[in-house]
């Protein structure tokens, strides 16, 4: 089984949401695997997160569907687990799912098209997290779980990224239809291994007959986890660093407020702000874990947004005071878009900085020193829009 | 003879320039001459070209008579050639004198005495020969006996300082003329520790000199050279310093001065320097060779000379090379081609594949307008250079008349020249990672097959190879614009606009090749951290559009974007900026709003590498935003009262004229308070009487205050 969700039925004609998942942990025939060894295996081994990662994003797409701007209407994954994985979420196993070999993948991939062809305002998402590599500046390759099976060229068992994208172009027909807004997920390493380049041709076989180009009208960005030439990380038997910035975004990180047809605001994640997100969680995160690991993008063009948040999200706020010598005597005011007072810090402001939590929004802070200090100038009240994931909100008191 | 151009007797007591030549490539007592080794020879050797370097100043000079700043009054030369090195020099006559101490010393009284007539004189020396630095400060000129055993070793040298000296007002006197130039061009012996003691030996002195105390000259001394124990490999090759700076004389190093309306094109003191010292540093990379190069004396800004048109800059419009390399800058390539010769409509014969093309309207002026636009306005990194190749039809230069004279002064968008200035961007791009890169591409554009766009240029279709010879592939455009391991400098935000169909005409699927010509060679990929955004005009299989004569649509939409239409406001710094992340969400408002009511409809997408956010300016003031406040239900408007107030809580004025509905109001960008009231007796109440909210472009910002009767 590979459709583990399928509401089609339900959508009457109307647009629908179409995924496709896909996690290798488990390559039999790279080093550690139990199948014949690969002729070249380019020095990679088994992984121990994609299973669980490609698990993880199911989950949430399950969880979240009311979120999605159109419905969840089927959810299509190929998983092959590490064992090591089925301990950690029996849920692997539990699914049943087929494994991500080509004979399952390319079939699977065929039908996604279909369905993703039945309304042009259907919106599809691609997933594909395992061992990837860069075939040339504009290439990217994906590796199924048989990948390096022997008696066959190298690449039989791998997906051109590319190829999947081009395929998934609007047909020159233009009766036809095709989803017009598109996500893809490449959350796999980018390196281009030396042995590459002593082949004269390497093309993983094709899985679409693909018409040449005609318009192409889609909103169909690829998030990439790696940039040309790096690598993708990944929390070992968790899941990979990009998965966790993606959902971390999808969650409320990346939210941005956007107006409702009834003119209120309402915070949503959009493509450009899940590409903002993803940058600065990646930036983080790099520097957390002294790990280079830099997102890439293309494909973006006109925003819109992915999925909504039922509320504003949470933001945490780092409030700092400068001079330190007002601290005791500083006492804070905030106060939402409204004008009402929603919290108050006394003095002496105490740990410093001072950290709390507020919903997404636009608040003005107001300060006071009570008595006041000599030398220190009152301050004027300062508004800002308050935005995922945190605010590092300084307040300088001038001297007098 | 010395004095070979002689002044006119009814110009005697007013002003004129006067000069003083001397090339010295023979040395007959210097290695691989015809006489006894000097004892002090320090392996000095002959010159190849300093004496046909200093005939060709001469000649430049007397060519360029109507062009200076001072009429034309002396000019003398003394030159010292090798055997063979004038055969090629038609016009040199062997009576010219021979640069030999005496020699000079009686051409240089005479030229002081001839500068020293008028204060308004102006006076060139130039020098090309073997110089020997004496001390940290001093260098002395060799004549062509140096070395001949007879006194001191450096008896037959003149010290530039004295000659210098010499010519200052305190020693020659008030009429003296103020603007002297000095050109050094000289393979010169540098000082060492185990080189001999100079600072007690004596050069002879052209001039008696009272120290000078307050010298009114402007004075530059333009001084370069190579050294001496490189000579061999470099082929004691004086035209590697004389022929940059003739180039330079003859417009390269051009510039405008501006007089009121009036614009004269001329070289001067700066400019010259501007680019020769970019030059001799350039140079001193690729050779492999310390080249010195130094503005001394006393520079002023002075004109050397006037250009009768502008300069021919090639594609360099703004910007020097190397020098920018000292810090980070943005390096700009903009192409404009608006006349394809071979496409239907134009002065050449058809192209046999130019698949319905024709000329077009607004892609020179498109190109134009950016560049207008960038040398106007200031950006987050300072404007380094900007290239331009332009190929306009006759309609935008009667259009535009700034057009025309922009087109004098740049190359044609043709391949060759697209690809010399793309190298040359190139170069520029990699010698700071912290560089900002800009290609803006206006013009014809095809795409193969998925994913792929081809750039057209003017010579496109001209019959001379495959049909795509004269055209670029946007991959290898960028993907050779990586950094790699031999150019790890390379800048790591890089900005592409390509401004172009990406139509796909059906002659692509009668072919199995259609290859365009490579920019470049592209590297296999590797690490590639580069922020490398690509602004497509089009989508894949579809048009861009123009405003017939104007400008195209996306360059519309992108400027009104880099106006504030795409600004942020950074709320840590409270300063507003445009960025390529902000750009993602403003131009297709900006491309909407400029086809609306037009039957065209055109949709812009992005590629690239990299997704971090690349700053494009920081703006002055805040962009304009326009606020709808309008009532609901609309019957509510005349009992509502509506204020909006700033961050400094003043209130804003709301645009008069309102209708029966809703407040409008046009604010710099920022937090306002909305607040709403009622009259006193009405029952309703208002959902939101007081909101703060953030205006932000592009998009005019509607905020509905809602009155229910509940």
């Amino acid at each position: 089984m590979t459709l583990v969700l399928d509401e089609r039925a339900n959508l009457k004609d109307g647009p629908g949401f179409h995924a496709l998942i896909a996690g290798v942990s488990a390559y039999p025939h790279l080093s550690g695997g139990s199948g014949t060894p690969a002729v070249d295996s380019f020095g990679l081994r088994q992984l121990t997160s994609p299973a669980l990662t490609a698990h993880k994003i199911y989950r949430w797409l399950i969880e979240h569907k009311s979120n999605l701007p159109v419905p969840l209407a089927s959810v299509r994954m190929l998983l092959s687990p590490s064992e090591s994985e089925k301990e950690v979420e029996p849920e692997l196993d539990a699914l049943q799912v087929d494994r991500c070999t080509r004979g399952n993948f390319v079939p699977e991939v065929r039908r996604w098209r279909e369905d993703a062809m039945s309304h042009d305002e259907n919106i599809t998402f691609f997933y594909h997290v395992g061992h990837g590599i860069q075939l040339s500046r504009s290439e990217s390759v994906l590796f199924l779980e048989d990948f390096g099976a022997p008696d066959a060229p190298l690449m039989l068992n791998a997906v051109s990224v590319q190829h999947i994208y081009n395929g998934m172009a609007p047909p020159g027909d233009p009766q036809k239809e095709m989803a017009r807004t598109q996500l893809y997920f490449i959350d796999a390493s980018s390196l281009l291994p030396p042995a590459i380049s002593q082949m004269s041709r390497l093309s993983p076989p094709d899985i679409f007959d693909i018409a040449l180009g005609g318009l192409d009208d889609r909103r169909a960005p690829i998030f990439y986890a790696s940039v040309p030439g790096s690598l993708a990380y990944a929390h070992s038997k968790k899941q990979t660093l990009f998965s966790e910035a993606l959902l971390r975004c999808l969650n409320g990180e990346a939210a941005v407020p956007s107006d409702n047809i009834h003119g209120e605001v309402q915070w949503g994640v959009s493509i450009t702000s899940l590409m903002n997100g993803l940058t600065k969680i990646f930036s983080d995160v790099s520097e957390e874990y002294g790990i280079d690991q830099r997102l890439s993008v293309s494909g973006v063009g006109s925003d819109t947004i992915i999925c909504y948040l039922d509320s504003p999200p949470p933001v945490k706020i780092i409030l700092e005071i400068d001079p330190p010598s007002a601290l005791p005597f500083m006492k804070i005011e905030i106060l939402d878009d409204a004008g009402v007072s929603i919290r108050t810090i006394s003095a002496p402001i105490t740990p410093h900085p001072y950290i709390f939590d507020l919903a997404a929004g636009i608040y003005i802070m107001k300060a006071t020193m009570d008595p006041p200090v000599p030398g220190l100038k009152e301050v004027s009240p300062k508004t800002r829009l308050v935005m995922p994931p945190s605010v590092h909100w300084k307040l300088k008191v001038d001297a007098s | 003879m010395t004095l070979i151009y002689a002044p006119d007797e009814s110009r005697k007591g007013q002003s004129g320039f006067h000069a003083l030549i001397v090339g010295v490539s023979d040395y007959p007592h210097l290695l691989g001459g015809s006489a006894k080794l000097a004892r002090q020879h320090m392996g000095m050797q002959q010159l190849s070209s300093a004496a046909r370097a200093a005939f060709k100043m001469c000649r430049w000079l007397v060519s360029r008579e109507k062009y200076l700043p001072a009429p034309l009054a002396s000019v003398r030369l003394l030159l010292s050639p090798l055997d063979k090195e004038m055969e090629k020099e038609s016009e040199y006559s062997a009576e010219v004198e021979r640069a030999t101490l005496n020699n000079f010393l009686k051409a240089a009284t005479e030229w002081r005495e001839d500068a020293s007539t008028h204060p308004d004189n102006m006076t060139l020396f130039y020098f090309a020969g073997h110089s020997i630095e004496k001390s940290a400060t001093e260098s002395v000129l060799l004549m062509e006996d140096y070395g001949d055993g007879i006194g001191g070793t450096l008896r037959n040298t003149v010290s530039l300082n004295n000659l210098f000296g010499g010519m200052a007002l305190d020693n020659a006197g008030a009429q003296m003329a103020r603007r002297q130039l000095y050109f050094i061009n000289a393979c010169q012996f540098f000082r060492a520790g185990t080189m001999p003691r100079f600072e007690s030996m004596n050069a002879t002195d052209a001039f008696d000199n009272c120290p000078v105390f307050a010298d009114g000259r402007d004075a530059p001394i333009f001084y370069a050279a190579f050294p001496s124990d490189k000579a061999d490999a470099l082929d004691g090759d004086i035209k590697l310093l004389s022929k940059p700076l003739l180039d330079y004389l003859n417009g390269a190093a051009g510039e405008p001065l501006k007089k009121g309306q009036d614009v004269k094109w001329r070289v001067s003191v700066n400019s010259l320097h501007k680019e020769l010292e970019p030059y001799f540093e350039e140079l001193s990379g690729k050779l492999e060779v310390k080249f010195s190069y130094e503005l001394k004396g006393i520079p002023k800004d002075i004109t050397i000379s006037f250009l009768d048109t502008p300069p021919k800059l090639k594609s360099l419009i703004f910007g020097a090379r190397g020098s920018a390399a000292k810090k980070p800058g943005i390096h700009a390539l903009i192409v404009g081609v608006s006349d394809y010769p071979h496409l239907l409509g134009g002065s050449a014969r058809l192209a046999t594949q130019h698949m319905g093309m024709k000329q077009l309207s607004s892609a020179a002026l498109t190109a134009f307008k950016v560049y207008r636009w960038l040398m106007d306005k200031p950006l987050s990194l300072p404007l380094a250079s900007v290239r331009l190749l332009l190929s306009p039809s006759q309609k935008e230069l009667d259009i535009e008349k700034e057009l025309e004279g922009i087109v004098k002064q740049v190359d044609r968008a043709t391949l060759n020249n697209f690809l010399t200035a793309a190298r040359e961007w190139q170069e520029d791009a990699v010698t700071d990672p912290n560089n900002i890169t800009l290609f803006y591409f206006a013009g014809h554009g095809v795409q193969r097959t998925s994913g792929d766009h081809v750039l057209l240029l003017e010579d496109f279709g001209d019959g001379i190879g495959g049909t795509l010879r004269n055209s670029v592939n946007t991959q290898n455009l960028v993907g050779g614009m990586a950094a790699s391991a031999t150019n790890n400098n390379m800048a790591r935000a890089q900005l592409y606009f390509l401004d172009a169909c990406r139509v796909a005409p059906t002659v692509f699927k009668e072919f199995e090749w259609m290859n365009t010509a490579d920019v470049w060679d592209v590297k296999r990929a590797t690490f590639d951290n580069r922020a490398a955004v690509i602004f497509r005009a089009s989508l894949p299989g579809d048009k861009a559009y123009a405003l017939v004569g104007k400008q195209t649509v996306f360059s519309k939409a992108l400027l009104d974007c880099l106006e504030g239409g795409a600004g942020k406001l950074d709320n840590e710094s409270g300063k507003w900026y445009v960025s390529t992340n902000s750009l993602h969400g403003a131009l297709q408002y900006y491309i909407n709003e400029t086809t609306e009511g037009q039957e065209a409809e055109q949709e812009y997408k992005a590629d690239g590498v990299g997704g971090h956010q690349v700053v494009i300016r920081y703006l002055e003031n805040a962009p304009p935003v326009e606020l709808i406040v309008p009532v609901e239900p609309p019957e509510a408007f005349p009992d509502t009262v509506v204020e909006v107030f700033d961050e400094q809580n003043t209130p804003c004025q709301a645009q008069s004229g309102q209708n029966e509905s809703h407040y409008s109001y046009h604010l710099p960008g920022g937090y306002y308070t909305v607040k709403a009231k009622l009259t006193e007796t009405d029952q309703r109440r208002l959902e939101r009487p007081q909101k703060m909210i953030l205006l932000e472009p592009p998009k005019a910002i509607k905020f509905p205050v809602k009155v229910s009767t509940g």
